[in-house]
């Protein structure tokens, strides 16, 4: 009896233990590559099966073979690597720092005493996600330690850090972590006399997920989160009092953050400096004090601009989590949306603003109210409730950035060239100072708004980024002669409504050089005849006059409507409206956009509030392939489609196979069988091998930051953290962005990666986006040149470029699938073109889209931004992912596949697509056909050909946990059975023994 | 009432288990039921499974019969290992602090549930480890 109940027990205990392990094993066999990649485990190994000795098979990357050396898995290798990801992160830091302000005490040459202040000082932000150098032999320097290295440690008083600091914690996105100035001067007798230089850390930042706060209370008290809180006021009164007294010689701000913070108030507490340090990654602090102290001469400047008041801008209205909006009617929109999750259909936001983001507000308004027109000046969107005054709104503009040095630019000349439809701007710097430096030269350009913009809905930015170089260094006296190449397409403007694509518009054009944007547009005001009597200051108030003879001018007689009617990058293919079914007025809502030819009447003062009609929520629930795919007259039947043919190529052929070859891209995927082509079609931080075609496996990681899945091959690290990728933007230097992209491919080739999703191409349209340090800029077109010399770099050495969120996924608050409305030149001046930049001049072969909704259509079922723009009009032929998951709105995935979608990150489901398939969809198999082209034309682009030769076999290897996982399936199993039929079997025997004994 | 009362005392100590699975059970069922239509993540197998938990706890506490119980044990099995397989979504955003997995409810009511259907399906192996006596 006993033995029975054993076994029973044991039955039922070995059952639940086999349950577990199969969700377990469910669980971690959806997630292999994921845990592949941490365990640094390949899946697939190449095998010679013939002659091919002697053949060179390194298709990409030799020369960071050459560099670093071929052995991968060879720990000095990688090391070599990382130091030289450490140096250049560094020189990203010494070009990326900006000096905001400088009363001369900058540079801070070694010998005084300085005292650190400031919770961020001991707290500071490093990188997303990372906080900790990742390579033990390269250890992480802190702010502290720069200041250290530079000042040595003597110089440099702590106190606050190792006390009051310490274990404080960082200031998060929605609490500004300060100490009372109370504890702060409980430590007074520790500087009282040493007349050293107060250096003040100040902190803010964004984070995945979620947008930082607008408001935050502050001990009672409401505050604007990107100003100051009363303990910083109370420290930085402390200060000024101290410099006063003679306590400190000097007032150095270091502002450790990419959101935009208030910098209004610098002088108000007598700030010497203010030094912009941003995210510097684990390596860039000793950048940053390189900077300070004088040993690398400032040379960076804004990308973004620094309102005094951060919530001024018109984009505020309809942003971060305090103002992105509710449907009226939410619960309707809820209930029609079922295969959605309710905060997934919830909000929306309008892009009220316009084309006006950043300065293009500011400047266009400040133009305006020069020239007294379209009530610019009128109080609305005026922080003091006054007439708007730019100066009494601005604290630092876009392209601001001090030097140690001076220079002078002088504008030589323009030239245009009509067969590469560019403008060559050549413009003479001196350094007119006494140290050696770098001189940003920044070319600006106005273009023409008359009756027929205004007429059309054209807006026009009243100054506009339009090129950019920096010079080598100068040395005190030298002269160098720079020239700056500007597209003339960059000069067009999208019309939706009258040309309905690109414009040349008639009357007068500007191109300008100034030191920011600010002072390019006073330079054209100058030539227009403008002078400081109609109200032109610089950024700070003062008057100026701007310098006419920094402008180059002329006159197109005609609007042109069609030089860019057709792509510059097919010519095939027109340019035309492809988001009018994303416009407010498609679902019968009149709303009006702020336009600067009535800047009181629409200014976005307060938020519109829209009921969804039907159509927006058939849109947003965004089920319609099979209505899509019945209504096809001309669609294929599976049965017009050959898969699992014989084998007569292998992958590495499709290498140098031209696009439009389509025969013999047909016949090679002729080849694959339906489950084959799925391989590609999923993902799992990469993709499994495809023996047959002698297709190795891949793997990918995220991202532009710091390589976060996947690690060094060598040593299971990850690689280090970068600068921020704003950091980057911040020098101006279209040689850093290059070396960032190689460096950043080079550490993707040692963690066997051959694509990183990456960065990328959204805008800071306001201060408070969660994810600005990763994205390059404020401005489309700054984005548009720093992706297109990272893309260009890192795809060299074959790894993919994977640029995300495509696209107008720009906040963070809300991000899954926020209904977000803009208008067409808004999308294509501002929110593309940052994209634009990195696919079609970089050769970026990969793309990720974003979680967002453009009108009320999730962007990865968006056929026309998917297929008509980014494989139609930029002719892209790389592979697009979507963002992450398969939940609620996004597990459409036939729609996504209709819409140009590849494959599917961290998704392995694949059952709609089969189904489809099964049931004679030819259509589904056609698109299934069309994405795994795509996803192999990527890879076949990749390191993920280097080693495979016409004789390579491929095989697949199942790794170690995947094989322990299964055994231990098959044991418990056995176990179960055993324990099972024992318990049976002594039942049964029971019986019979009862019966014999009756 | 009594009648429950006198099966209760006279049954073994495996079928009091089983008795006390059902209880438990039902709460399981009727809170998965409910957490599944509030958060639109009901599965139809997961809610038989725990049906079957349910069903053959109560009939092996009345009628005894031996196999009963080790099956319950598996049906709860079954739903425990479903369970904690739909419930992935709310174990990634959570512990993550994301939101693209689109998970609803957050971990407490999962975990409040898992340990629910932990406690019949250890209840039920325990009945299973007691041999079998029936009552008077």
């Amino acid at each position: 009896m006993k033995k029975k109940a054993v076994l029973k027990g044991l039955a039922s205990a070995l059952s639940l233990l086999l349950a577990i392990l199969v969700a377990a094993s469910t669980l971690l066999f959806d997630n292999a590559g994921k845990i592949n990649q941490y365990l640094n485990v390949s899946t697939s190994a190449v095998v010679e099966s013939g002659d091919s000795a002697g053949q060179n098979t390194t298709y990409y990357a030799q020369e960071v073979f050459d560099t670093y050396g071929a052995d991968v898995t060879s720990k000095a290798n990688a090391l070599k690597v990382e130091m030289a990801a450490a140096a250049e992160a560094v020189a990203q830091a010494e070009e990326g720092t900006v000096v905001l302000r400088n009363n001369g005490l900058l540079p801070l040459e070694p010998g005084g005493n300085i005292t650190v202040f400031g919770n961020a000082s001991a707290n500071p932000y490093y990188n997303k996600g990372k906080s900790e150098s990742t390579v033990e032999a390269i250890p992480m320097v802190t702010f502290n330690d720069a200041m250290k290295a530079v000042y040595g440690s003597d110089h440099v008083d702590l106190t606050l850090a190792d006390s009051v600091y310490s274990g404080m914690g960082q200031t998060s996105n929605n609490e500004v972590i300060e100490a009372p100035v109370s504890d702060v001067k409980q430590h007074e007798s520790s500087w009282k006399n040493s007349n050293s230089t107060a250096v003040v850390v100040l902190a803010r930042w964004g984070t995945e997920d979620s947008e930082s706060a607008m408001l935050v209370d502050d001990g009672g008290t409401t505050r604007h989160y990107m100003g100051l809180m009363k303990n910083e006021m109370d420290l930085l009164s402390y200060l000024k009092d101290g410099k006063a007294s003679g306590m400190f010689n000097g007032i150095l701000v270091v502002i450790n953050a990419d959101q935009m913070m208030e910098l209004g108030w610098l002088a108000d507490y007598d700030v010497d400096v203010c030094v912009l340090a941003g995210i510097p990654g684990t390596q860039g602090f000793e950048g940053v004090a390189n900077v300070i102290s004088g040993a690398v001469n400032a040379s960076g400047h804004t990308v973004d601009t620094y309102a005094a008041n951060s919530l001024s801008a018109p984009a505020i209205t309809y942003a971060g989590e305090e103002n992105t909006q509710l449907w009226t009617n939410v619960a309707d929109v809820v209930a029609a949306a079922p295969t959605a999750s309710e905060r997934h259909v919830n909000n929306y936001v309008i892009y009220a603003e316009g084309i006006y983001v950043g300065y293009k507000y500011y400047e266009t308004r400040y133009e305006d109210v020069v020239m007294g027109r379209y009530g610019a000046d009128s109080s609305v969107g005026s922080t003091s409730g006054n007439a708007w005054s730019y100066a009494e709104e601005m604290a630092f503009p876009f392209g601001y950035g001090l030097s140690y040095t001076t220079f002078e630019q002088t504008l030589k000349g323009v030239a245009y060239d009509e067969a590469t439809d560019m403008y060559t701007v050549s413009v003479d710097v001196t350094n007119t100072g006494d140290r050696a430096g770098k001189s940003v030269v920044q070319v600006y350009a106005q273009t023409p708004y008359g009756e027929y913009e205004i007429a059309n809905k054209v807006e026009k930015s009243a100054i506009q980024l339009a090129g950019f170089e920096k010079t080598g260094e100068l040395a005190p006296g030298e002269t160098a002669t720079v020239k700056v190449e500007i597209e003339r397409y960059l000069l067009a403007s999208y019309d939706s409504e009258g040309a309905e694509g690109y414009i040349l518009s008639a009357g007068d054009y500007y191109l300008a050089i100034g030191d920011n944007c600010h002072d390019a547009l006073n330079n054209v005001l100058a030539k227009k005849g403008y002078t400081s009597a109609n109200g032109m200051t610089d950024a700070e108030g003062n008057p100026v006059d701007g310098n006419a003879a920094k402008v180059y001018t002329w006159n197109q007689a005609e609007l042109d409507a069609d030089t860019y009617r057709n792509s510059r990058y097919d010519e095939e293919v027109e340019v035309t409206n492809q988001f009018d079914a994303d416009q407010l007025s498609a679902y019968g809502i009149d709303f009006t956009y702020l336009t600067r030819s009535d800047w009181a009447g629409t200014f976005p003062a307060t938020a519109y509030q829209i009921t969804a009609t039907d159509d927006m929520m058939t849109d947003i629930e965004g089920a319609w392939y099979k209505d899509h795919s019945a209504s096809l007259s001309d669609a294929p039947s599976v049965d017009d489609f050959t898969q699992g043919a014989d084998v007569t190529m292998n992958f590495v052929m499709l290498k140098d196979v031209d696009w439009d070859d389509d025969e013999l891209w047909d016949a090679f995927i002729d080849q694959l069988t339906v489950e084959e082509m799925l391989t590609l079609k999923v993902d799992n931080n990469g993709a499994d091998p495809i023996d047959r075609v002698a297709m190795p496996s891949q793997a990918r990681g995220d991202d532009g930051m710091c390589i976060q899945q996947g690690s060094l091959t060598a040593t299971g690290e990850s690689a280090l953290s970068w600068v921020s990728e704003v950091m980057t933007s911040r020098t101006w230097n279209k040689e850093r962005f290059a070396a960032r992209g190689h460096m950043l491919g080079v550490e993707a080739v040692y963690c066997g990666l051959n694509e990183l999703w990456y960065g990328g191409g959204n805008i800071h349209r306001t201060p408070f986006g969660g994810r600005n340090m990763q994205y390059y800029s404020e401005d489309g077109v700054m984005g548009y040149y720093v992706g297109w010399y990272e893309a260009e770099s890192m795809q060299k050495l074959g790894v993919m470029y994977g640029v995300k969120h495509f696209a107008l996924n720009d906040q963070e608050a809300n991000r899954e699938s926020l209904a977000t409305f803009a208008t067409e030149q808004s999308i294509r001046e501002i929110y593309l073109r940052a994209f634009e930049g990195p696919m079609c001049k970089g050769g970026s072969n990969g793309i990720m889209a974003g979680f967002n909704r453009i009108g009320c259509r999730y962007v990865a079922t968006h056929p026309q931004l998917l297929t008509n723009v980014l494989k139609g009009e930029w002719a892209f032929k790389g592979h697009l992912t979507t963002d992450a998951g398969d939940a609620g709105y996004k597990s459409h995935m036939l729609e996504q596949m209709e819409a140009g979608v590849d494959y599917t990150c961290w998704n392995t489901k694949t059952e709609d697509i089969t189904n489809a398939i099964a049931e004679g969809d030819g259509h589904a198999l056609q698109l299934l056909r069309l994405a795994t082209k795509h996803n192999l034309y990527a890879a076949s682009r990749s390191t993920a050909v280097n080693g495979l030769s016409s004789n390579t076999r491929v095989i697949t290897i199942i790794p170690t946990w995947q094989t322990a996982l299964a055994v231990a399936a098959i044991v418990l199993t056995v176990l179960d059975c055993a324990a099972i039929t024992g318990w049976l079997a002594l039942n049964l025997l029971g019986r019979k023994k009862i019966e014999g004994r009756v | 009432m009594n009648a429950l009362k006198d099966k209760i005392k006279n049954a073994g100590w495996a079928r009091r288990l089983s008795a006390l699975t059902a209880v438990i059970s039902l709460v399981a069922l009727i809170a998965y039921c409910i957490y599944g239509v509030v958060f639109n993540y009901f599965d139809t197998v997961v809610c038989a499974f725990l049906v079957g938990t349910l069903a053959l706890s109560g009939v092996h506490f009345y009628l005894g019969l031996g196999a009963l119980n080790l099956l319950g044990a598996m049906c709860t099995s079954g739903a425990i290992a479903l369970f904690f397989l739909n419930s992935f979504p709310v174990w990634a955003d959570e512990l993550n602090g994301i939101t693209m997995y689109a998970s609803r409810g957050g971990l407490p009511p999962v975990i409040a549930i898992l340990v629910l259907m932990f406690g019949c399906a250890l209840l039920q192996i325990a009945s299973c480890f007691i041999p079998a006596k029936e009552g008077k």
